[in-house]
């Protein structure tokens, strides 16, 4: 496990995630992801209605989340939350990566694209950068 | 097996990907890193469901970011001996020869018709005969 790619919040804790995704594949590979980040999983789930219910219980610092999902596309899922919480830390994890779309989804409030498929050791990476950007770390 | 996904927008139809047995249990290894698969348990099968939703993803976007306007669904996975299917319009179907076996991809898609606009009076009832 790459040492580089892991992350702590200031005061030494693990980040942690909620992963949105209906499909058990991408779930398994994102967790792969989060652990190589030493992130901490703390709620997942395949559906947006029962994510966004999930997300006012957990409070994560960053949601990964699908856009193609039965009952609620992932684009409005991102609006509910960041109606929610506007400091909603969303990074879409979708193949739908058209220009639009992303458009479309960082309109909404996503901070950040990641565009299947991916190697987790490379999503990690990126993830990495970006939870440094948000949480506005220093070197 | 097969994965189906539909397509909707500016054209409608669905996508089908069509494997044998080895072959599926060949892709779901390949996918997860190596690990090994006897049968096609839940997890293969999210795997090859997933494929589907990454080629069919791959392919929406490369027609929307030409200027089109497609929606996938989420993908089904039907597992089966000797399925038959019922759809009639035109279907592409290309075999692709990939490290884990053949693979058959079925695409039926037309442009969407335009919806029929019927004659009405001012008050917008039907205008009839």
């Amino acid at each position: 496990m790459s040492e580089d790619l892991q992350i702590r919040k200031k005061d030494g804790s693990p980040y942690r995630f909620m992963i949105v995704d209906d499909s058990d594949f991408i779930l398994k590979s994102l967790k792969l992801t989060i652990s190589l980040l030493g992130g901490e999983v703390v709620g997942e789930s395949k559906d947006g209605n029962e994510a966004i219910e999930m997300y006012k219980k957990l409070r994560p610092d960053v949601v990964t989340c699908d856009i193609v999902m039965p009952t609620m596309s992932g684009v409005d899922v991102v609006k509910h939350l960041v109606n929610l919480d506007p400091d909603a830390k969303v990074i879409m994890v979708s193949s739908l990566g058209h220009k639009e779309m992303i458009e479309q989804a960082v309109s909404r409030g996503a901070k950040y694209f990641i565009v299947k498929p991916f190697k987790p050791a490379d999503a990690a990476g990126a993830i990495n950068t970006v939870v440094k950007k948000l949480f506005r770390h220093t070197a | 097996m097969a994965v189906i996904l539909g397509l909707t927008g500016d054209h409608e139809g669905r996508i089908l990907f069509e494997f044998g047995h080895a072959t599926a249990l060949k892709i779901a290894v390949a996918m997860n890193f190596g690990e090994p698969f006897e049968e096609l348990d839940s997890m293969a099968r999210a795997t090859l469901s997933e494929l589907g939703n990454l080629i069919a993803g791959r392919f929406v976007s490369l027609h929307n970011d030409a200027g089109g306007e497609l929606h996938i669904s989420p993908p089904i996975l039907m597992c089966g001996i000797g399925m038959r299917s019922s759809d009639q319009s035109a279907v592409h179907r290309i075999g692709v020869e990939t490290p884990c076996g053949q693979v058959y991809v079925n695409l039926s898609i037309r442009q969407r018709r335009a919806p029929i606009s019927l004659p009405r009076h001012k008050n917008g009832t039907l205008a009839t005969h």
